[in-house]
């Protein structure tokens, strides 16, 4: 009896974790003038976080069991995508230690609502009931709704939030109306039950069909997929550095996590998933859309900032691909998708931080231009850059390049050739604005008279890149670890 | 191969010493006193001469003891080697070898440049380029003697390139005047232009003899190894393999002895200085090409086209060649020609199968010629000419240079072949030659090669004497034409003087020789006496060169001499009368003005070159220079880098940041995705479960089913759940039938569908590796009543000897013609209809091969059409 | 006695750059030093790989560690005589190249030396490895230095040139990467286990169409990088752009890991298609050689003249390549050597003349011989080197290939498209002299026509170092080849049967298979089975 509660507590320690330091942060926020720990406190409490998930994904003595009540997993998935989330979060709390003391943004309420929001995604990716899938994603959304709005003085910021916001509950409304088709269809709300029904034909087709293709919009809208993305160049542009940061890794990986379980677990039968008839085709049609339209849009940027949110909607495209997958490879395939997470995690941050670190007070560095000659500046500053685009370039050895490797090898193995050629494609494509990067700072000079973007001085930002850059370079080079803890939370999930 | 002989380094040290002198004053030339520089470079060439002279006396030893085969062989090391189709290891060994002909050959060269090098001390002594001159003049020496003492075709090879290497920086020696550095290019471009041939006809020897050695090739030509016709793709059938390696190797003789068409940079080349003119362009390198014929000469004597190609382009050289001669101006350049047209004799006299003769005009033209030249040199150095020297702005130099005067009349008494001097000896045998092949042979053409040598080569020789007069009188008779002249002006120094010492010695030597050399080679029968000689150079010779034998009778020998001192009497004679004591061009007065001019411009063949083949290959290489950045460039990186940058301006143009197209969009993007599910997608697939066949649909959410299996129209039963159907079919239900046809080299394979009509069956376009030679008609096939019916036209079922004209072939059951799988196999085609949950239904149909079964889709690469019958 | 050889080659550039980077760029001359001295310590240690016996088949030096074990990528690398030469070339050229550059390079020395040793590694490192996956992460490393070195240090349309230079290779090898994913997904299919290891999937056996597709794959990317007309035009740009060092290796070393390629994976994998498009690669390189050769002779740039040359040289290489019979291939593989030392000399030639004027365009010199008469005479020397002239290492290459091109197929190579061939190629002899001569008449023949010209230095000490020693190769390969190609001729050999043994067996087959290479008795060498298949429809 009292096992089973501590078994429980553990596995939702992380969870209890965030929101007791989410608490307190406001507490602190409220009673002290000081907030230059704030940025600290949060990171640590987040990776705090993510170590326990750790722990308990590898002390598989320490496991909970599989569910707690029938809303929350506490799979090896589940606590794949906390660390993943965690880290996420925790690194652009770093980040934005750094720049919102730089920009003097610096107010109490980001943090706790960057842990409020992690938190929501948290639960998201655990979820494996319609209900709490909803509770997570709203939870999530309401905080990045705010923390996109975070800049108020800025029209951009704004402007970025209120399409978000939007956009966003629309796509909300739709996963509602389709949860409840849902329900309507198999007399289940628990994915597992609601996947038994299906594979059953105990559920009305009908009803299925209609609530499958809501639910998958939505969740694409989520993760950004062509033509659902429109929303995310601008409020990534609008939002602030370390929020854009923060919706690119943490929230787009719950939204994949939770769109894993819903259609490798819910619709994960031969039927539903078929290569003609399911929702694979749809997977694999937004995979290539996806990854096309990303790169080429990325392409025309003169912004550095929005070239990353193009690039972050087309390296969702690349994780569609090992979703679709899925049909034929199972675990392999979901391991592919969680593998390219993580590593897109790191590489993004590492990409974001540098571009945070490329400005200062007097000039946050967003385009191109900024960066002109910055390398040859200060070289050791823009380093970390070359490492970031070079890894979502995929360039080896780097955690982008195992990443798009492990996808792309994914497609293959699933006789999804000719995907991929059009996935290395696409990326060949990717080269192009990212080597824009190197070139300029490396091999251009600023414009006469233009105002010239010096690189801040930051521990925080430092530290980040330097958690980051180990990390991708880590995960490129010895990927094994990384890549077990993938499959095997890959291979509990699917059985 | 002669392993058994004893290795004889004196043969490698006659090559090292001139290499080392080259050396050493290339490295520290600059460094050295003069006078060493002069040494060392003279030294080194004595020394291998003296070296030459021992191994040649051995040599002769060796003869003496009638071991008729003698040769002395040095074998340094094995350069590398190259394996032939039939697995047999052909090494090239760096190997030297001096027999009866390389053994004159080196004489001469060692000889006459060691005395060339002497020469040269006197009239390079002001040139300040001093060292680099001998040390090219050196590497020379011992590039040549490579190409003479090399034992296999490729080490010959890196000697007559070396060679055309000095050749080039000699020529442009004075490199500060361009177009004398660019006459050196033009001669080694020239030469390079020979050399391809060289190295192809190499390869096609050693395809055949499996040897690159010059006494394997010649033994296997005399066992008859080279007579089998091949095809040359793409030109259809040749006559032999000898006349194609023949005509191969005379390519390169053509660039290195300047015959026609390559002989233009020979002239151009006397921009070097006098000395080099001398050894490289009159007695030594350019001869190789001669040297070459004769050390192959069983090969190429087996080839009747490739040996009257010779000979025709022989004496049209020595024609066209005279005749530019007989009206230029300036000294050297009238050598040049001459020596060109000298040059086309001794390749006239290979053609008619004369090798000994021609390579004994070789030996004698050696003297005269390097004779001649030094005189030239001598004159040019006597009156300060810098380059050339205009023969009009000289005369009436006997009295200021006695001893030039005298060995350049001898030498020109030579050349034009006066009786009793060497040229009249050797020039004699060559018409002799060219007469007996019109006696000899029945063989049409041979005749009229014959007869076109034999007329050619008087006329030619008539020019020789005439030219070469011409050149003396103005030279030497009358009075001296710059002798108002100031010094500088385009005049000469008025006061001209004698050579020193080293000079005068050489052109004593050589004049000697211009005389005497011919002894060795009387002719076997004395004409009009008809009483015999003993001829020792055709004795000597025949140890390694062959050649038609000589002609006994009377009546040849006559006409030929007759001709030749007809020719020789004409020629001085009008020159007498022309040019003695003359001081202008009388000649040009009494032709029409414009041949005058044009022969003058050496018929303008360099211009011809220009506007025919230089000109459009610069074309085109300029064309390709400017499309290669513009074109393909474009084509390959440019366009497509243009494009996806467009597409992506396009694209982010749509993120217009206004919300309502954003919902807009979004929405469009939730209807088609219902859309995928809107209508069913029906799929169908055929597989062989145990040898009957299934038909499987995709499933799908609540998809139902119903199938009508031979797609005659009609469903067999109603909508059921079931996604699976295994009907049985019967010959009504065949739509067509499907011939595969397999190539058996890389799997690819066609299929033609059968009609009553005949279809060909075209296996050319599968590369089956086979070929019809039977007959040229292809395989045919058609259908009847069921069965396959195949009309083979001469080919055969793989294994058997003899098949029916017509054979035929049951569904499914394949047979190999000659090496190609051919399998008949019948094709139906079945449907099945689907209807999806939103009642929208949707039709697949399938053809299928019976009975085979496919892999599923996904595998479409591995999928192979004969799949199951291959076996 | 060091074990390890191998993993020490890879270790000692990488551990050297990286203790580059803690040098503060202050203090060039240690930079300098150390770098070069790094290189020169790699150079002695990489020749013990000659006193390795290579006389039978099969690689030295092996050494395998298990790196991803779930998805059986493992670092395993080895050498035997095909790659021999070319790990030397390597580590002998890259000291010269970075040794030169000093002359030029003044800015961000600490970052070029950087470059230029991780350029080593990724070098090296493809040069050795045996897995698929490894090489492909050495062969994109390679990239991004050599793009730092042309951006960075390069000339005035530098960025450009970078880029060009990167897409085009980075496209090209992105082909590649799919393409090894179908052979591993093919061989896990048949076997159950995941494997890059290249022995293991040259049992793979694929029919001939995915065969076709494979290959194409892999040839795009190599024939990019040889390059192969008409996948050449990021060359002259990168040659022209690049810094004087980073031609040299870029021509000397990089170009030849596109034959590399081909000889050691996409021919091993695919023989039936290697066999079938092979003689159109060749026929292309024959088209390159001419095509190449009339370029250059209209370039009035020096650099991009011998830039096109390059083009022209590479045809010959992959001409032999695809002859498949052991002069075909070992003359290949020591003409991949001869092209090294002598366009990597004629690079640093150009760059000497650069250093002094600041100008390649020829029009701007003329009669040099009379000012620098030792570096005309060196300029001679390679050039005769590069035009192969008999006695110099280009001769040897050129009459090997040809010799190959020509018994490539049946006796006397007659009758086949291959005679015309090998006479094509033999005219890029002839035209090889046309241009590069053009060459020397223009910058050293003739009057001093510039007075800017008229008081340049000679070769100064450092060029002449950077000089000798390439010089010295010139005449040792061309006078005793036999040093260089006993090392070589037995892996080639073995390299030929083996192929022409899984051509065999690969041939018409209709689904993948592995196979076994001792089902046919290993005496049938190559060419014969080659040319035996070609007769047996005749």
């Amino acid at each position: 009896m009292i096992t089973e509660l501590i078994a429980d507590l553990i596995g939702v320690a992380p969870l209890l974790l965030l929101v007791a330091a989410g608490l307190s942060i406001m507490m602190i926020d409220a009673f002290s003038k000081d907030r230059s720990g704030l940025a600290l406190t949060t990171a640590m409490s987040l990776f705090a976080a993510a170590a326990i998930s750790g722990a308990v994904a590898v002390r598989g003595d320490l496991a909970a069991p599989e569910q707690i009540t029938r809303y929350l997993a506490v799979d090896q998935f589940g606590l794949f995508f906390d660390v993943v989330i965690c880290a996420g979060a925790g690194l652009s709390a770093l980040l934005a230690g750094g720049y919102l003391k730089e920009h003097g943004l610096e107010r109490g309420e980001f943090y706790v609502l960057l842990i409020f929001t992690a938190f929501g995604a948290m639960v998201l990716a655990r979820a494996v009931d319609l209900l709490s899938i909803f509770l997570g994603l709203e939870t999530m959304s309401l905080g990045a709704y705010a923390l996109v709005a975070y800049r108020r003085t800025s029209a951009r910021a704004v402007e970025g939030a209120v399409k978000y916001f939007l956009l966003g509950s629309f796509a909300a409304a739709i996963l509602l109306f389709g949860s409840a088709l849902l329900y309507g269809a198999t007399g289940h709300t628990d994915l597992a039950g609601i996947r038994e029904a299906v594979a059953f034909g105990a559920a009305d087709p009908q009803l299925t069909i209609l609530a499958l293709v809501m639910i998958l919009v939505s969740l694409a809208f989520k993760v950004g997929a062509v033509p659902f993305h429109m929303w995310v160049p601008d409020s990534y542009e609008g939002a602030v550095t370390p929020v854009t940061t923060f919706m690119s890794v943490a929230v787009k990986a719950a939204a994949f996590a939770v769109l894993v379980r819903v259609l490798a677990g819910a619709f994960g039968d031969e039927v539903s998933m078929d290569l003609f008839t399911g929702w694979t085709p749809v997977v694999v049609i937004l995979a290539v859309v996806t990854m096309v339209w990303g790169n080429l849009a990325a392409l025309a940027q003169s912004s550095v900032k929005r070239m990353l949110a193009y690039s972050s909607v087309a390296h969702a495209g690349y994780v569609l691909v090992g979703l679709a997958a899925t049909y034929e490879l199972g675990p392999t395939a979901v391991s592919s998708v969680l593998y390219y997470v993580a590593a897109y995690t790191v590489s993004n941050v590492l990409a974001f931080g540098s571009l945070v670190l490329m400005g200062s007070k007097g000039k946050e560095a967003v385009s191109y231009e900024d960066l002109a000659g910055a390398g040859r500046r200060h070289p050791a500053a823009a380093a970390p850059f070359v490492i970031g685009v070079l890894s979502l370039l995929g360039m080896p050895p780097t955690a982008g390049f195992f990443g798009k490797y492990y996808v792309f090898s994914a497609a293959v193995q699933a006789g999804m050739t000719w995907l991929a050629v059009v996935g290395v494609l696409a990326s060949a494509v990717g080269a192009y604005y990212y080597l824009k990067v190197v070139v300029y700072l490396f091999m251009r000079e600023p414009e006469e008279g233009a105002s010239i973007a010096v690189p801040m001085r930051s521990g925080y930002v430092a530290v980040t890149l330097v958690l980051a850059g180990y990390y991708v370079v880590r995960m490129g080079v010895t990927p094994g670890r990384y890549l077990d803890f993938a499959i095997s939370a890959a291979s509990t999930f699917l059985g | 191969m002669h392993e058994d002989a004893s290795q004889q380094l004196t043969l490698l040290l006659i090559i090292l010493f001139p290499l080392a002198g080259a050396v050493v004053n290339g490295l520290f030339g600059r460094r050295l006193p003069r006078s060493l520089v002069g040494f060392i470079g003279v030294g080194s060439v004595t020394v291998s001469f003296i070296l030459a002279v021992t191994s040649f006396a051995e040599l002769f030893a060796l003869r003496a003891e009638d071991s008729h085969k003698a040769a002395l062989i040095y074998q340094f090391y094995e350069w590398f080697s190259l394996k032939l189709p039939n697995g047999a290891e052909v090494p090239i060994n760096v190997r030297f070898l001096m027999d009866s002909l390389s053994g004159v050959m080196t004489l001469i060269v060692t000889g006459v440049g060691g005395l060339i090098h002497l020469y040269s001390v006197g009239y390079m002594s002001e040139d300040d380029g001093y060292p680099r001159f001998f040390s090219y003049l050196n590497l020379f020496m011992a590039s040549m003697l490579i190409l003479v003492l090399g034992s296999s075709l490729p080490v010959m090879f890196v000697g007559w390139e070396g060679v055309g290497l000095c050749s080039y920086l000699l020529i442009g020696y004075w490199y500060e005047n361009r177009d004398y550095a660019s006459a050196g290019r033009k001669a080694f471009v020239a030469n390079r232009v020979g050399d391809f041939g060289v190295l192809i006809g190499m390869f096609i020897l050693v395809g055949v003899v499996g040897s690159f050695e010059f006494a394997d090739i010649n033994a296997a030509a005399v066992s008859g190894q080279f007579r089998p016709n091949f095809p040359v793709w793409p030109f259809g059938v040749v006559p032999s393999i000898a006349t194609v390696a023949c005509l191969f190797l005379f390519l390169g003789c053509t660039g290195k002895s300047a015959q026609i068409p390559l002989y233009v940079w020979l002239p151009d080349a006397m921009a070097g200085p006098t000395p080099v003119s001398a050894l490289i362009h009159a007695a030594t390198m350019v001869t190789a090409g001669v040297y070459l014929c004769c050390r192959l000469s069983p090969l190429f004597i087996t080839s009747d086209v490739a040996m009257s190609v010779i000979a025709v382009t022989g004496t049209l050289t020595a024609l066209l060649a005279a005749t530019i001669a007989v009206a230029q101006r300036e000294m050297k350049k009238i050598l040049a020609y001459s020596t060109v047209s000298q040059l086309g004799f001794m390749f006239a006299a290979v053609g008619v199968g004369y090798f000994a003769a021609g390579f004994f005009h070789v030996f004698t033209h050696a003297f005269f010629k390097a004779c001649l030249f030094l005189g030239a040199g001598s004159v040019m150095h006597a009156v300060h000419a810098h380059g050339d020297a205009d023969i009009f702005k000289l005369g009436g130099l006997k009295k200021q240079l006695p001893t030039t005067r005298w060995t350049f009349l001898v030498s020109c008494l030579a050349i034009a072949g006066v009786p009793l001097t060497s040229g009249f000896f050797s020039k004699d045998e060559i018409l002799l030659g060219a007469t007996a092949q019109i006696f000899r042979s029945d063989d049409r053409l041979m005749v009229a090669v014959g007869w076109f040598t034999l007329i050619g080569l008087t006329l030619a020789a008539v020019m020789t004497a005439f030219y070469m007069f011409r050149l003396y009188f103005l030279t030497f008779t009358g009075e001296y034409r710059s002798a108002g002249e100031s010094g500088g002006g385009h005049g000469y120094d008025p006061h001209p003087h004698e050579s020193p010492a080293s000079m005068k010695i050489p052109l004593i030597f050589l004049g000697l020789g211009a005389i005497f050399a011919g002894y060795l080679g009387m002719p076997h029968i004395v004409p009009v006496i008809g009483s015999h000689l003993p001829s020792w150079w055709g004795e000597w010779m025949e140890a390694s060169v062959t050649g038609h034998a000589h002609p006994e009778s009377m009546k040849i020998i006559n006409i030929a001499s007759g001709l030749a001192l007809a020719a020789m009497a004409i020629g001085i004679g009008s020159a007498w009368v022309l040019y003695r004591n003359k001081s202008k061009d009388v000649l040009a007065e009494k032709v029409p003005a414009r041949l005058y001019a044009l022969v003058f411009d050496k018929w303008r063949v360099d211009e011809l070159y220009d506007a025919i083949i230089i000109g459009p290959i610069k074309q085109v290489a300029t064309l390709v220079g400017r499309t290669d950045m513009t074109f393909v460039d474009a084509l390959l990186t440019r366009l497509p880098s243009f494009n996806a940058r467009e597409l992506g301006r396009f694209l982010s143009r749509l993120q217009n940041g206004v919300v309502q197209t954003y919902g807009m969009v979004l929405v469009i993007g939730v209807v088609s995705v219902m859309a995928m599910f809107w209508t069913p997608r029906a799929h169908l697939e055929g597989a062989v479960e145990g040898g009957t066949l299934q038909l499987v649909a995709a499933p799908g959410l609540g998809y139902e089913y119903r199938w009508d299996a031979d797609s005659d129209g009609e469903f067999e039963g109603g909508w059921s759940a079931n996604r699976i159907h295994s009907p049985t079919y019967g010959l009504e239900d065949v739509r067509e039938v499907i011939l595969y046809v397999r190539s058996p080299r890389t799997g690819a394979s066609h299929h033609y569908a059968l009609t009553e009509q005949w279809t060909a069956l075209d296996l050319d376009r599968l590369d089956t590796g086979w070929r019809r030679i039977r007959s040229s008609l292809p395989i045919v096939a058609r259908l009847s009543d069921g069965k396959v019916q195949l009309r083979l036209n001469g080919a055969q079922v793989f294994g058997k000897t003899d098949t029916p004209e017509i054979i035929e072939l049951t569904m499914g059951r394949g047979t190999g013609i000659e090496n190609v799988l051919m399998v008949p196999r019948a094709k139906v085609e079945a449907t099945v209809e689907v209807r999806n949950a939103f009642g929208n239904v949707s039709t697949a149909s399938r053809e299928m091969t019976l009975p085979d079964g496919y892999l599923p889709e996904r595998h479409a690469l591995f999928l192979d059409a004969t799949k199951g019958v291959s076996r | 006695m060091i074990t390890h050889t191998l993993t020490w080659l890879l270790a000692i550039p990488l551990l050297g750059s990286l203790v580059v980077l803690a040098i503060p760029s202050s203090r060039e001359g240690v930079i300098k030093r150390f770098s070069i001295g790094v290189m020169l310590v790699e150079f002695l240690l990489s020749l013990r790989l000659y006193w390795v016996d290579y006389s039978t088949p099969g690689y030295r030096l092996v050494e395998q560690v298990a790196w991803v074990e779930s998805l059986g990528i493992s670092y395993k690398v080895g050498v035997d005589g095909l790659s021999l030469w070319l790990v030397l070339l390597t580590t002998a050229l890259t000291p010269i190249a970075l040794y030169a550059s000093w002359g030029s390079i003044a800015t961000k020395i600490k970052e070029y030396a950087f470059s230029f040793l991780l350029l080593e590694l990724g070098m090296l490192g493809a040069f050795v490895a045996l897995d698929l996956f490894l090489f492909y992460v050495f062969w994109e490393l390679m990239l991004v230095p050599m793009y730092l070195i042309i951006g960075v240090w390069g000339g005035k349309d530098r960025v450009y040139a970078a880029v060009k230079f990167f897409l085009y290779t980075f496209f090209g090898s992105l082909l590649m990467l799919v393409a090894i994913l179908y052979i591993v997904a093919a061989y896990k299919e048949l076997t159950g286990q995941y494997t890059f290891d290249l022995e293991k999937l040259t049992t793979l056996m694929l029919p001939a169409v995915p065969q076709y597709l494979l290959f194409s794959a892999f040839a795009v990317a190599f024939a990019i990088k040889v390059p192969m007309f008409p996948f050449h035009t990021w060359l002259p740009d990168a040659h022209v752009q690049a810094p004087t060092g980073g031609s040299v290796i870029l021509a000397a070393v990089l170009l030849k890991l596109g034959i590399y390629g081909f000889i050691r994976f996409a021919m091993p994998l695919f023989p039936v298609a290697s066999q079938v498009i092979g003689p159109t690669l060749a026929g292309l390189g024959v088209f390159g050689i001419i095509y190449g050769a009339y370029a250059a002779w209209v370039q009035r740039d020096l650099k991009k003249l011998v830039a096109y040359s390059s083009v022209s040289h590479m045809g010959f290489i992959l001409l032999g390549l695809f002859a498949m019979n052991r002069q075909g291939v070992s003359g290949a593989i020591l003409q991949m050597i001869n092209h090294g030392v002598s366009t990597g000399a004629l690079f640093l030639l150009v760059g000497v003349i650069y250093d002094r004027r600041h100008s390649r365009m020829l029009d701007d010199f003329g009669g040099l011989a009379k000012v620098m008469p030792w570096y005309a005479t060196a300029f001679v020397i390679i050039t005769m080197s590069s035009i192969g002239l008999p006695g110099t290492n280009g001769f040897v290459g050129e009459f090997m290939i040809l010799g190959g091109a020509f018994f490539s197929r049946g006796a006397v190579g007659l009758g086949t498209h291959w005679f015309a061939m090998t006479l094509l190629a033999a005219t890029g002899v002839i035209f090889a002299a046309v241009y590069m001569l053009h060459a020397v008449l223009r910058m050293f023949w003739g009057k001093v026509t510039h007075e800017e010209n008229e008081s340049l230095p000679d070769l100064n000490r450092r060029e002449a170092w950077a000089l000798i020693p390439l010089v010295v190769l010139v005449f040792w390969i061309g006078l005793y080849p036999k040093f260089f190609l006993d090392k070589m001729t037995p892996s080639v050999d073995a390299f030929i049967s083996d192929f022409s043994i899984r051509y065999r067996q690969s041939r018409g087959i209709s689904k993948p298979q592995l196979a076994d290479l001792k089902a046919i008795d290993p005496e049938e060498t190559g060419s014969y089975v080659l040319a035996h298949h070609v007769e047996e429809g005749r």
